[in-house]
């Protein structure tokens, strides 16, 4: 590169308890550039650019700008020196109108008039269309996007941070969005764009830094190198599973077919063509996240509902149409991705939590009367039988280490042993130890002959895990595969939406791995 | 710099604390604001402290006050427990004495105490379909009820001023906005003779005391207590969102009501259009200082009661004007909503310098 890089990271290394979220990273972008940051989730890059950011400290390693070591303490040293950041999630007063919004993001108050000038400067120069006086609730995703990127370019800044900028935007948004970065990186503002999408990072991005497992795997120029080439790079050599036990698969007890449910925020609607649970067999559904999980757990679980009856069907009868307790009833268990707030009532006690999916056990209530003397048994029962580490079961759910109600709400399910039991994400963000535990439990169920279905982003977890494997793209589920069938190439291409690349262009550029 | 650390376990004692607390400072603000309009402060917070305890007339009085404060805010604090934001009660308690008082002259004003019940059942009704209306839309159209229970107050204002100046006008009341009064026989007896304590006070701690019990010990209670932004856990426990706006909205508007009904059977004897104190929108402050439990918010109805009291004899004996005392009162709001930071978070004082750590997604 004949440029100086603006920004150097040496060494980089940030641990959390029992993760390593970034090990010795190093990484460098130079003025004018387009660098992509790719990784599986939980590869580290929200930690990374978290410390570039200010919002993080690094444990050990430098950071260098413009050559010169720097430490930042804060965001707004970050704005300082000229770093700025668009997160994947909009900080906007959705009341307001567009020019209040980013009136309020600026360091000191500026005169409205003067504010709108420099407003419709910065859009004219970068193509960013927007209405200053337009209400922020009656944009499109895309305007949103817009006023964030507004008020950080007024910021001025040499380094601009976007953090899946195009998860929430349409084709012809994306491709405005990318016309308004090219023409940044042209006026020598470096570019971090973080992205699972393979594609877009091809026509985009001169350079990209591939992380795994908190750890820099490859460098290469994005347009020289195939999409399978990433997306292998990306996910890593998967040894063949060998902790899996070994199953005798059974009649089918639950078989989705012809589902179709809609999405909110303009998504493809999610397309289940065939999906059947065996008794004693671990179905995985592998993809990368946002495309599609939450609305089949939620059609699964019957917090929403299917167009008709017979889209779901239990032991033969249709259960399309029925809620969640109904579904209970029949010998279903399901546990959603997110801990608090959906699995977990975060305020409520360990023990008003042991009720939140018994509400139809006889045990616990009649009539609507609660038994608390039952139920704080249940509560320790629980929380004994799945080494959940608490100060007692009156302490509240938020107080809890993630790993430890991720053990306490699966024990909760896994203890009414389900004939049929649907998980979304079992280890999310979970202690190794945790994980290794939950998993187990999961392998045990199924030996015991329940039908159990995985949905995960953890590709290692799930050919641990599952017999048979589906993905989920852009609302899409595959059919299901044996797991040994499925190459890892295969996986990644599917999980990415990548397309194989021409054999024209197939001529592949030299790639440093690094060790 | 501050960094505010979430408790991981709840202390009545602490939340009973903050209470004490945000009086203190609310007594505080008011020495304060009373100096500055250049009144003796200590002289004026001793009158306001004593004067609402110092005769059997004055508690009475205090009482009476604290009724219809406490039965209202225990049906919003139901509501509010479960982000259902019904602040109109003040319409549905107008509304609950306009249905009383129907009641009262369809039966034909009868000398009878078998009617009273009849009248107060008429009350509720009237509270709950006056907030069926907000709960209907925002059910069918997702339309705040935060805005439109506000609005129907008004239009529970206007239609008062109609019925006590057409409809129901007593012609012997020499042109004044005012119904007939009730039978004797309807108005509600009195505990002790002489005094306003009345029967209806024993029916706010009876509904005190049963949804208590349906808060902690039942799954309706335990519905609603599955509150404060959580619709998801609210579906996975098969909890329906809708069943649960028209739950506490019904709840909520049926006490307003009620107590609208007791207020005309206990206190007023009569329709007019001075009928209501505001209890409706006071009410929202006692339900915050009672932190939403049932039994707080007798305390805090109490207290309240006891603020109403005390404000008056400060009006009368150091000619306070109004709007004080009304910035008094409401300055006890604000001071519990501030201290409620504490019984949710531990405060820490970190060093300038110390980076602030994000915990990994």
């Amino acid at each position: 590169m004949p440029d100086a890089p603006l920004l150097e990271l040496v060494g980089i290394t940030r641990r959390f308890p029992g993760v390593l979220a970034n090990d010795d990273i190093d990484f460098a972008i130079t003025p004018g550039e387009i660098h992509a940051l790719l990784g599986e989730n939980g590869a580290g890059k929200s930690t990374l650019m978290k410390i570039i950011a200010g919002l993080l400290a690094p444990d050990e390693g430098e950071i260098r700008w413009r050559g010169r070591p720097v430490t930042i303490r804060s965001p707004i040293a970050a704005r300082d020196l000229g770093i700025g950041m668009v997160h994947q999630h909009f900080a906007l007063f959705e009341g307001l109108s567009v020019a209040e919004n980013i009136a309020l993001s600026l360091p000191k108050a500026v005169p409205g008039t003067a504010l709108t000038g420099r407003l419709n400067a910065v859009a004219e120069q970068y193509g960013l269309k927007l209405d200053p006086d337009a209400h922020v609730f009656e944009l499109s995703a895309g305007e949103k996007q817009r006023i964030e990127i507004v008020r950080t370019l007024l910021q001025e800044p040499k380094l601009l941070i976007l953090d899946e900028p195009t998860s929430v935007l349409t084709p012809g948004e994306t491709e405005q969005l990318f016309d308004t970065l090219r023409r940044l990186a042209a006026d020598d503002t470096a570019i971090v764009f973080i992205s699972h999408k393979l594609q877009e990072v091809r026509l985009l991005c001169d350079q990209a830094t591939i992380l795994r497992g908190g750890r820099v795997v490859a460098e290469c120029r994005p347009a020289d190198v195939d999409a399978e080439q990433i997306a292998e790079l990306m996910l890593g050599d998967r040894p063949p599973a060998t902790e899996r036990q070994d199953r005798q698969a059974g009649a089918t007890i639950l078989k989705v077919k012809d589902l179709e449910l809609a999405r909110s925020g303009g998504a493809k609607p999610l397309v289940v063509g065939e999906l059947s649970l065996r008794a004693g067999e671990i179905v995985g559904v592998a993809g990368v996240a946002g495309n599609g999980q939450e609305a089949l757990y939620r059609t699964l679980s019957g917090e929403d509902l299917a167009a008709r009856p017979d889209c779901i069907t239990y032991n033969d009868k249709p259960i399309g149409r029925s809620g969640p307790n109904a579904r209970r009833a029949a010998g279903i268990a399901f546990l959603p991705e997110e801990r608090l707030g959906h699995a977990a009532v975060p305020n409520f006690t360990l023990t008003d939590n042991a009720l939140l999916s018994n509400l139809i056990d006889r045990r616990l209530h009649r009539r609507g009367w609660i038994f608390r003397g039952r139920l704080s048994r249940r509560a320790q029962d629980i929380s004994d039988g799945h080494d959940v580490r608490h100060s007692g079961i009156d302490q509240l759910a938020s107080g809890l280490s993630g790993g430890n109600l991720q053990k306490f709400v699966v024990g909760r399910e896994l203890d009414k042993q389900p004939a049929c039991l649907i998980i979304d994400q079992p280890t999310w963000g979970v202690d190794p130890g945790a994980a290794t535990r939950i998993r187990d439990e999961l392998q045990r169920l199924a030996g015991n002959g329940a039908a159990i279905l995985v949905i995960s982003q953890d590709l290692d977890e799930l050919i641990g895990l599952c017999d048979q494997l589906a993905v989920l793209h852009d609302g899409v589920l595959s059919p299901t595969r044996p797991v040994q069938d499925w190459t890892i190439h295969a996986l990644g291409l599917a999980m990415t939406g990548a397309e194989p690349t021409a054999p024209a262009e197939a001529e592949p550029a030299p790639m440093r791995a690094l060790p | 710099m501050i960094r505010l650390v979430p408790r991981t376990r709840p202390s009545l004692l602490l939340q009973a604390g903050t209470s004490i607390l945000a009086v203190l400072l609310t007594l505080l603000f008011g020495m304060i604001m009373f100096a500055l309009l250049g009144n003796p402060p200590f002289e004026v917070l001793s009158v306001f402290l004593t004067s609402p305890l110092s005769s059997l007339f004055d508690i009475s009085d205090l009482l009476v006050k604290a009724g219809p404060l406490i039965l209202i805010a225990l049906g919003l604090a139901v509501g509010y427990r479960a982000n259902i934001w019904n602040i109109g009660a003040e319409g549905q308690f107008l509304l609950g004495s306009i249905f009383g008082m129907g009641a009262v002259l369809a039966l034909g004003n009868p000398a009878t105490i078998w009617a009273v019940p009849i009248v107060l059942i008429a009350g509720a009704v009237g509270g709950m379909l006056w907030a069926a209306i907000p709960a209907a839309l925002r059910t069918a159209f997702n339309a705040s009820e935060l805005l439109t229970s506000l609005m129907l107050v008004y239009v529970a204002q206007q239609l008062l001023y109609f019925m006590v100046n057409q409809v129901w006008k007593n012609p012997l009341s020499f042109g004044w906005p005012e119904t007939v009064e009730l039978n004797e026989a309807l108005q509600l007896p009195a505990l002790i003779d002489g005094t306003g304590i009345h029967a209806g006070l024993i029916i706010v701690v009876t509904i005190a005391a049963v949804l208590a019990i349906l808060t902690f010990r039942t799954t309706f209670g335990y519905r609603m207590r599955m509150a404060e932004l959580t619709p998801k856990a609210l579906r996975f426990a098969g909890f329906g969102e809708k069943a649960t706006i028209w739950i506490s909205l019904l709840l909520s508007g049926g006490l307003a009501g009620l107590a609208g009904a007791i207020e005309l059977s206990a206190t007023f004897e009569k329709l007019n259009d001075q009928f209501s104190l505001g209890y409706g929108f006071t009410a929202i402050i006692v339900a915050f200082l009672g932190r939403l439990n049932p039994i707080g918010i007798v305390l805090g109805g109490l207290l309240v009661g006891f603020t109403f009291v005390g404000g008056d004899w400060i009006r009368v004996s150091h000619g306070i004007n109004d709007a004080a005392a009304d910035v008094f009162q409401a300055s006890l709001l604000f001071f519990v909503l501030a201290c409620d930071l504490i019984t949710r978070y531990r405060v820490q004082w970190v060093g300038h310098g110390h980076q602030k750590r994000v915990p990994a997604e």
